[in-house]
């Protein structure tokens, strides 16, 4: 009986009596921490801490307990207590690095996921950009750091040739990024801009993880497992397009398919060129992507075919010369991401190409080109988190060229040329992030190359050092080499060759506050070991002693919000460049660059005709040159180029958009540059022509429709 | 002897009860927590409740459609990436304790929604169908959810400004949910049960 009466009292007992608990949370530099949770592990009871970092926690639980308390980007902390006797507590929270709280490493870099807070350029910007015409390239174009050379097309990035980036898929790299093309019709990417979930646009100063680019590269990241099935209509001035998405439980196909045939709108509108064959392309691609328990498998296949034929006026012949093209691409890229044992992550891929091409012509004698390129990229790396100041990754890959190229012509005699070149390059690349606290940060790598054409090896470090101000200014700087292997078109001179490179030195600040951008740039690049010679028929007279270098200033400033409806960015890049190689006879701007360079995007909402407008302005000041009537070297300027488009998607019903799209509106006069004659004329003269745009202006009419199972879905980017 | 074995007897059902009850006075605690603002400590009680209760559902929920709800509020809030990111993840957690799927739709969609306020103009596209295929589902799910019902309805107001459709039969919908508020039961203590007073406010909203 006693017994019962003893445990029942202290029943009672223990549930009336409470305890107090109080103490003081800060961070190690004496800071008070308040809002922290603080709660007895395995009860309900807790509380938070007050302004001044105090707390104080009543409970009846006695006995020994284990504390825990815990803050957003702080490490968690147990303790532990004895309820039976309390004793005031100061608790110190150690940082917890990640990536909401901590500084972006920038790196020269424009970031445009469609996730990312920093995004510059949104994926569905190329589509909408008044001018692009869904052509990936020419929506970069718009960023600061490239120059537009239009009868290229090609990326021309801070005074470097377009050969001197490159773009990835994945991480994997695409080969042959570009179209084939005639003399003055810029090429078009290969790509569309809806496949990718991100765009990561770096004009220098890029990681260790990728090579073979003197001046930056273009990262693109596909969607990962798509979020619905839905079923695309395409209908366009230029052509058809096809697209459906099927998707199952962990896994999705998708099918693309597009034809562009330019025939209708060259009869409508009357381009410069004779175009026998109008401009035709047919591609189709297909992706499937298939979760697994700890990763992603994506496969990519896609097959272009591209053909065209015209007849233009050449300055050496009296007689328009016929230009013949055909290309056929077979893409194939297939990576894994995932994570392994120890959180060690693993992104390993292959991509394949074979590229089949054919130019042809024909003036007084035929003269006729077929290169057929296979190439292979395998990559590996791994990246881990060591602590929470360090993280590393380390990769290697190896790339594998072969190009059979056939040459015949029969200008003096019938000349035929057979010649395989084969290489491969091996690499291999550490690169480590060190936070020293959340605001400053070191990306530290080296890369690694070996290069079978040249039988090198290079080692290039690069760092870069980012520090966080304030969460509204960030100011960075880094320092890299960069390598690239010569021309393909000078394989045959090997022997007196050596690998290309290029040192950058960049300063990075950037203000960014809710909607609004603004970014400056400083650098200055320098190029060592280019190849130059004397007489390109000649291999003794090969060698790599020719350099180059430029600086410049960029500014960008973007702008969402401050009216509403209106997005807008303008870019402006200074560059001055000088280089000397090739058969350059000393150092001269070359022909790919311009000194200003402005481009200003406006985006606009009008709810009334429920309609998203856009207006693009673009100045590239003149190209230089050469005039070889005159003495000095590449020393004329062409004029400056100017170019207005205007461009409107039309929300028809949920379903349909209208696109409608007008480049160079105001009807500028452009002159890209100046083509002379090889042969002097009667009058000891070389002759000129001017090279000037195939079209004076463009229109592009479509009509995009979507079909899914959810009745209201439609196309437009919303704006 | 008997006695002593029917008195521990009581006081050890007493405890094992007592842990539902402490569980059901917890949750309460919380949500009256945040009927009074007080969202951080609303959160961090649910979150203790969620840990020590693996098969509770309802923590998570709440710990969602808080973070939504504060989210939804007020688009121009710092910290709306973290309520974006503590929805997601509360609500995989309530998924994994078989909750109630015609409710945590409802969520999802609501949180799309908070993506969809933020970048209208990029993500349109993407979200509008998504968000409307996630109230689709939690009516066929269970077509008797209140929730399920005024959402779509409210979100096909509200974007009819892209679509372009007429937004009468909406407004009827929302009419009828009500009815559906009214006969709604709960299938467990703290089943969600708001709504009505927000659809009532819209639909006054609109006669004014």
């Amino acid at each position: 009986m006693k017994i019962i009466y003893t445990i029942s009292l202290l029943l009672i007992y223990c549930n009336l009596y409470s305890q107090q608990i109080s103490g003081l949370v800060s961070d190690k530099k004496q800071n008070n921490i308040p809002g922290a949770n603080i709660y007895i592990k395995g009860s309900y009871e807790g509380c938070v801490s007050d302004n001044e970092g105090k707390f104080y926690l009543e409970t009846k639980i006695r006995g020994k307990q284990i504390l825990v308390i815990s803050f957003l980007g702080y490490q968690q902390k147990e303790i532990n207590i004895d309820l039976d006797n309390p004793s005031y507590l100061k608790i110190i929270l150690k940082e917890e690095y990640n990536e909401l709280n901590t500084v972006t490493i920038t790196a020269g870099n424009f970031n445009s996921s469609s996730k990312t807070k920093v995004a510059v350029l949104k994926p569905l910007d190329v589509l909408t950009t008044a001018g692009s015409t869904g052509n990936l390239v020419s929506a970069f174009q718009t960023l600061p750091g490239t120059s537009n050379i239009g009868e290229s097309g090609k990326l021309y990035i801070r005074g470097g040739s377009s050969r001197e980036s490159q773009i990835f898929i994945d991480g994997m790299r695409v080969f042959n990024p570009y179209t084939c093309s005639s003399t003055n019709s810029p090429v078009r990417s290969r790509f569309s801009p809806l496949l990718f979930k991100g765009m990561n646009f770096n004009t220098g100063g890029y990681s260790a993880e990728y090579g073979q680019a003197l001046s930056g590269i273009l990262l693109l990241d596909t969607e990962d497992i798509p979020r619905e099935e839905f079923t695309n209509i395409n209908i366009m001035s230029l052509g058809l397009g096809l697209g459906r998405i099927k998707k199952w439980k962990n896994s999705s196909l998708a099918f693309n398919g597009s034809y562009i045939n330019m025939g209708l709108y060259n009869k409508i509108i009357k381009p410069n060129s004779e175009w026998t064959k109008p401009y035709r392309t047919a591609s189709s691609e297909a992706i499937y992507r298939c979760k697994t328990k700890k990763g992603l498998i994506k496969i990519y296949t896609g097959y272009s075919d591209t053909k065209f034929e015209l007849y233009s006026q050449d300055i050496n012949y009296n007689d328009k010369i016929k230009h013949s093209s055909e290309d056929k691409n077979i893409y194939i890229n297939t990576n894994y991401k995932g994570v392994l044992k120890h959180n060690i992550l693993l992104k390993t891929g292959i991509a394949f190409s074979i590229n089949n091409k054919k130019q042809r012509n024909t003036a007084n004698y035929k003269q006729e080109i077929g290169i057929k390129d296979k190439n292979l990229h395998a990559k590996f790396k791994l990246s881990k988190r060591l602590n929470n100041n360090i993280s590393t990754s380390v990769g290697a890959e190896y790339f594998q060229k072969e190009m059979n190229i056939n040459k015949s012509s029969n200008e003096y005699y019938n000349f035929k040329l057979r010649l395989k070149q084969k290489s491969n390059n091996s690499a291999f690349f550490v690169e480590n992030d060190i936070y020293f606290s959340r605001n400053t940060a070191i990306r530290i790598g080296i890369r690694g190359e070996y290069s079978s054409m040249h039988r090198k090896y290079s080692i290039s470090p690069r760092i870069n050092l980012t520090h966080r101000i304030n969460t509204e200014n960030n100011l960075s700087f880094s320092y890299g080499i960069f390598t690239q292997d010569a021309e393909d078109k000078y394989f045959a001179m090997k022997e007196n060759l050596n690998i290309e490179k290029s040192q950058h030195y960049i300063i990075n600040y950037q203000y960014r506050i809710k909607g609004k951008t603004l970014r400056i740039d400083l650098f200055h690049k320098k190029y060592s070991n280019l190849t130059k010679y004397a007489n390109i028929k000649i291999a003794d007279s090969f060698s790599s002693n020719g350099s180059a270098y430029a600086n410049g200033l960029e500014i960008f400033f973007r702008d969402d919000n401050t009216i509403k409806n209106l997005q807008y960015w303008i870019s402006y890049s200074f560059l001055n460049t000088k280089r000397n190689n090739k058969d350059y006879p000393y150092e001269v701007s070359p022909n790919f660059s311009s000194k200003h360079n402005l481009s200003v995007v406006t985006k606009y909402w009008l709810q009334a005709i429920k309609s998203l407008i856009s207006v693009s302005y673009s100045f590239n000041s003149g190209r230089p040159y050469n005039n070889p009537n005159k003495e000095k070297f590449m020393n004329e300027i062409s004029p400056n180029y100017n170019n207005l488009n205007l461009s409107i998607s039309y929300l028809i019903s949920p379903q349909t958009i209208l696109f409608a799209s007008v480049s160079n509106i105001a009807g500028f006069d452009n002159i890209y540059t100046y083509k002379y004659s090889t042969k002097l004329n009667n009058n000891n003269y070389y002759d000129v022509m001017p090279i000037k745009p195939d079209r004076k202006r463009f229109i592009m009419i479509g009509l995009f429709m979507t079909i899914s199972k959810n009745k209201n879905k439609n196309q437009i980017n919303e704006l | 002897m008997r006695l002593y074995i029917l008195i521990l007897a009581t006081i050890l059902l007493q405890n094992t009860a007592q842990a539902q009850q402490s569980e059901n006075r917890a949750m309460q605690k919380a949500l009256a927590m945040w009927g009074q603002e007080q969202n951080n400590e609303a959160c961090m009680l649910l979150e203790r409740i969620s840990k020590l209760n693996d098969k509770n559902w309802l923590a998570p929920y709440y710990i969602a459609f808080i973070n939504i709800s504060e989210a939804l509020k007020n688009s121009t809030n710092k910290n709306i990436e973290n309520n974006i990111i503590t929805a997601e993840k509360n609500i995989q957690l309530a998924y994994s304790r078989q909750g109630d799927v015609s409710e945590l739709l409802c969520l999802e969609g609501m949180k799309y929604t908070i993506e969809l306020t933020i970048d209208p103009m990029n993500k349109g596209r993407e979200l509008l169908p998504l968000i409307r295929g996630k109230y689709m589902k939690a009516i066929r799910v269970n077509n008797k959810n209140p929730r399920a019902h005024y959402l779509l309805a409210y979100f096909s107001i509200r974007s009819s400004k892209f679509t372009g459709a007429d937004t009468k039969k909406y407004y009827s919908n929302l009419d009828k949910s009500i009815g559906l508020f009214d006969i709604f039961e709960k299938q467990e203590m703290f089943s969600p049960t708001w709504g009505k007073k927000s659809v009532e406010k819209i639909l006054k909203n609109k006669n004014d």
